[in-house]
């Protein structure tokens, strides 16, 4: 019987069937929740009441004005993964594959990026382009005396132009890890046959990257059409009308009705699903010859730099051009907010108000050690599980031939389809449900639920990353181990994990970004007793006070920087060249 | 010292303790030989909110962490408690009354034993069974906050008698930048508001609170067509803070909004951009109330915040830091500013509470036909359909 059990496990720990049970886990919770919001979107009221109708969908369809906005949708996601593609992708390569000076500090410029929030960039963006008021509008109008302001950030271009700039640094860190992980044999190959370096990565290094940057395109695309904040300070709540702000609407009971529409804010959202499933379907179909991107073979592999010779001037002037505008005017932006009393446009008068009243009211503003121990339980705690169940679901997907490993790779991209905001009241439901029937268990009003909440929206994004990198590893370095003798799950994790590792770690350290800056989850499942960082700074924003949410974000970015920083040094993944012990090897 | 000369110490130092002795403060003592029905009921309260040793409270988002802090030690003090306080100041009224509500309908424990918000939502829970009104609250209310007592029924008014207590007002003002439109070329009415010459020159808010609060003064169908002329004015429509944001650098020259944010700006920076000036057709008030939750776990501890929240002290920390203004009671700096721009102006501000014809419109609105109009003012509002 023992010796039964023993081998009952054995066979258990042998296959992949640890990481089917753990994918198909996290895919069911997130099918569950789906399901909820879909359940709702059915029901008038609150998902307790009873009786099912279709009032939601024809409020929304009903619309006279919703193919207007489902139109200015389509052009602001387009606009933002046009941006994000332009600078995201020659990013990737020219900081991770060539010897370009200073990649480190500039990788981690595009990492802090992501915690200065939209309205900030947004806000920065109106004081340099408004037609009023916009300071390059001026110097353009009394330079080619133009009557009228040549640019108008009030506008669909304007939100994409945003959003595409602020979504640059998700692109890149996507890429980055398939990135480093490429094979350089196919480039020396296409360099030995006489084709230049454009060439090269035209023909050669964009195709081999052809999954991860149509993951990027999918997942940008996604984000692009549900970010509320840029849209809503640039006319997305009267004539830029988008799906985000429609859905916005939705969940604020400004129009007459007291209860919040939560049924409603469910079509927009699987209104918002559907292009993402058609963009689902070409990924799928383009990962269908998977072995055509394996290029870490166990034949040798070593990545290369790029020497950049003569181009090395244009390509710093490029990152420069990218840093200007996504970063360092923001971060000026967010500087000089944070020195005044109020936002002002730059002025002697201004200038003269100029102090560090809110950098000493910061410990204030972070709102005590209980918050503090609260973020580092949820961003730590949220990433190292995102990494593990992500791991899971793309072993599946990508190393077994089993039938359900597209469902699986489609419902782990479900969650970044529908808005947060929407996941976040399924989880509220199910917290009162479970404080009902099971009151023993710390969940609603915990960070436990805010955690659940992060690691079923990040999914999307984490498998996005692992999928590219286990694409690229041929299957004979899994097999090799195995006629060693180890078993799936050692050759998992002390094989395939370390080859992986690069891309875990970009796919850890923007997990945890985006966990530590994500708002609109916490703030619904948040209570008295489970404040967060994120929360406290959007309260200062929401309440108007934008001069100390700027110090706050200051503070925060500097120390953000310096952890990210700090992790590089430890990892020494980001910003060097990897070096991979090879088979047959001794020593390198 | 001769008997004479201690007399008249004893009396000098009786006088200064009663000259330095917080107002309307009554002192809890256990020796005292004849005990009062306020008294003995607030000394019940006591007792209890030290067993229960906890109060879990949603505070003013505008208050900042400091304030919350510096209200929650002042009611401590104020009551010689040592209980936690875990003051939520995250906003988002609207939202956790809604997950009030389906707390309610699900039986669970609510998350918060005291909640804060404006009428239509407590109303809303109100009508649910979510609220639990708190007995003998006029006497309660006599010893706890003397001066809020004498104006109860403004305290706690008609319709929402004993559930809610209004700790704030907020009023609807005119928010402009000096810099770009003088005080006299804005708007004096709503109607006005709608004129071509004020196109692209002011933002509107998304929601329809405000706007609604115009049938207190005029007819349904006029008042209709009024906010239909805005929408075709084509305004920003933006949250009031980011409206204030971009009125502030430039970019609009006015938007209405509370008119507590020209007291915060002002406040920071005395030079800031940014003017108030009230409509002389109408100014809405909208009251701010506390409620108790049904089946909280610390009733006593938020009945006592409830009340004493209507009292001078509290008053006067929230105007400290949310610069909200309470003009039932009118003691405080804030409050009496905006009374004094009022009474100048010849302005009096209407609320729905303000009698029971208002109050029944108010009421209509949550009819099926109400609610119908309500989505009407809103696409009005956005579209000037």
């Amino acid at each position: 019987m023992r010796a039964r059990v023993a081998d009952t496990v054995g066979t258990f720990f042998s296959g992949n069937m640890i990481a089917y049970v753990f994918a198909w886990f996290i895919c069911g919770v997130i099918v569950a929740v789906t399901g909820l919001i879909l359940w709702m979107t059915f029901v008038p009221g609150l998902p307790f009441d009873a009786g099912l109708s279709l009032s939601n969908y024809r409020e929304v369809l009903g619309t006279s004005h919703l193919w207007r906005v489902v139109l200015n949708t389509f052009w602001v996601g387009s606009g933002t993964v046009f941006v994000s593609i332009f600078f995201g992708v020659p990013l990737g390569w020219l900081l991770n594959r060539t010897d370009l000076p200073l990649r480190s500090l500039f990788i981690t410029m595009l990492a802090v990026t992501v915690i200065m929030p939209g309205l900030v960039k947004a806000m920065g963006w109106i004081m340099l382009l408004s037609p009023q008021v916009g300071i390059i509008n001026k110097l353009l109008m009394e330079l080619f005396r133009l009557k009228a302001a040549p640019f108008d950030i009030n506008s669909i271009w304007g939100i994409a132009f945003i959003q595409g700039l602020m979504l640059t640094p998700s692109m890149f860190f996507l890429i980055s890890g398939p990135m480093r992980s490429l094979d350089p044999s196919l480039e020396e190959a296409a360099e030995v046959v006489g084709a230049n370096r454009w060439k090269t990565l035209f023909w050669i290094t964009s195709p081999v990257l052809w999954p991860a940057i149509l993951g990027g395109v999918i997942y940008i695309f996604m984000t692009g059409i549900a970010i509320f904040e840029v849209a809503g300070i640039l006319g997305g709540l009267s004539e830029n009308r988008v799906l985000a702000t429609e859905l916005f609407l939705a969940v604020q009971p400004f129009e007459g009705s007291l209860e919040i529409k939560y049924g409603v804010a469910g079509v927009y959202g699987f209104l918002i699903m559907l292009p993402s499933l058609v963009g689902l379907f070409f990924y799928f179909q383009s990962i269908k010859q998977a072995h055509r991107y394996a290029v870490i073979t166990g034949k040798g592999y070593r990545p290369k730099t790029f020497a950049l010779g003569r181009v090395q001037l244009p390509a710093m002037l490029f990152v420069f051009l990218f840093l200007l505008l996504a970063v360092f005017l923001p971060f000026l932006v967010l500087l000089w907010a944070s020195l005044l009393p109020s936002l002002r446009m730059p002025s002697m008068e201004a200038l003269s108000l100029v102090s560090l009243r809110w950098y000493e009211e910061i410990h204030y503003l972070v709102g005590g050690m209980e918050v503090i121990k609260n973020t580092l339980l949820l961003v730590v705690t949220s990433s190292v599980l995102v990494l593990f169940f992500s791991f899971m679901v793309s072993w599946v997907v990508v190393r077994t031939k089993l039938r359900t490993r597209r469902l699986l790779d489609t419902i782990a991209m479900l969650p970044h389809a529908i808005p947060g905001i929407g996941f976040a009241f399924a989880l509220l439901i199910i917290g009162i449900m479970g404080a009902r029937w099971t009151p023993w268990l710390p969940f609603y009003n915990t960070v436990w639920i805010i955690v659940v909440g992060n690691i079923l929206t990040r999914m999307s994004y984490a498998t996005r990353i692992t999928n590219a990198a286990l694409l690229q590893i041929q299957q004979e370095l899994e097999d090799a181990a195995l006629v060693c003798g180890a078993r799936k799950w050692v050759a998992m994790l002390r094989v395939m994990g370390p080859l992986i590792r690069p891309s875990l770690v970009f796919a850890g350290l923007w997990t945890a970004l985006l966990v530590f800056r994500e708002v609109s989850v916490a703030l619904l499942l948040g209570g008295p007793k489970n404040k967060v960082l994120a929360t406290q700074l959007w309260i200062l924003w929401r309440q108007g006070n934008l001069s100390e949410a700027a110090a706050l974000s200051i503070v925060l970015i500097l120390i953000m920087g310096l952890l990210i920083l700090l992790l590089q040094k430890m990892t020494g993944s980001v910003g060097q060249v990897r070096v991979t012990p090879q088979i047959g090897e001794e020593k390198l | 010292m001769r008997i004479g000369t201690r007399i008249v110490i004893f009396a000098a130092v009786l006088l200064t303790l009663a000259t330095v002795a917080p107002r309307g403060v009554p002192v809890l003592s256990a020796a005292s030989p004849v005990v009062t029905e306020g008294q003995g009921l607030l000394r019940r309260l006591v007792e209890g909110a030290k067993k229960e040793g906890q109060l879990d409270l949603m505070v003013v988002s505008s208050v900042g962490e400091k304030g919350a802090r510096e209200l929650t030690s002042a009611f401590k003090r104020r009551f010689g408690l040592d209980i936690q306080m875990n003051a939520d100041i995250s906003g988002q009224e609207s939202q956790k009354f809604n997950q009030a509500l389906a707390e309610t309908k699900s039986g669970i424990p609510p998350t918060f034993d005291l909640m804060q918000g404006e009428p239509p939502v407590v109303l809303m829970l109100q009508r649910s069974g979510g609220l639990e009104p708190i007995e003998n609250w006029e006497v309660l209310l006599a010893e706890i906050a003397p001066e809020g007592y004498k104006v109860k029924e403004k305290v706690s008014p008609k319709g929402v008698a004993g559930y809610g207590f209004v700790w704030a007002n907020r009023i609807s003002g005119l928010l402009y930048n000096p810099k770009l439109i003088p005080e006299r070329d804005l708007p004096k009415t709503w109607k006005e508001m709608g004129e071509p010459k004020y196109r692209g020159a002011f933002s509107l808010p998304p929601w329809t609170t405000i706007t609604l609060m115009g049938l207190i003064k005029y007819d349904k169908e006029a008042w209709l067509e009024v906010v239909k002329s805005w929408g075709k004015s084509k305004p920003q429509i933006l949250t009031y803070d980011a409206g204030t944001q971009r009125m502030m650098l430039g970019d609009l020259k006015f938007l209405e909004g509370n008119d507590y944010y020209y007291f915060e700006q002002k406040a920071k920076d005395p030079n800031a951009p940014i003017g108030l000036t009230y409509f002389q057709d109408l100014t809405p008030m909208r009251e701010v109330l506390y409620v108790v939750r049904k089946g909280t776990r610390h009733p006593n501890a938020a009945k006592l915040f409830a009340l004493w929240a209507s009292s001078p002290e509290a008053n006067s920390i929230f105007e400290k830091y949310s610069y909200t203004q309470n003009t039932a009671l009118g003691s405080g700096p804030v409050t009496q500013q905006i009374l004094k721009r009022l009474k100048a102006l010849n302005i009096k501000p209407v609320s729905w509470f303000d009698n029971p014809e208002t109050l029944e419109k108010f009421l209509w609105l949550g009819t099926g036909e109400g609610q119908e109009y309500s989505r009407a003012i809103a696409r009005a509002q956005r579209e000037g359909t």
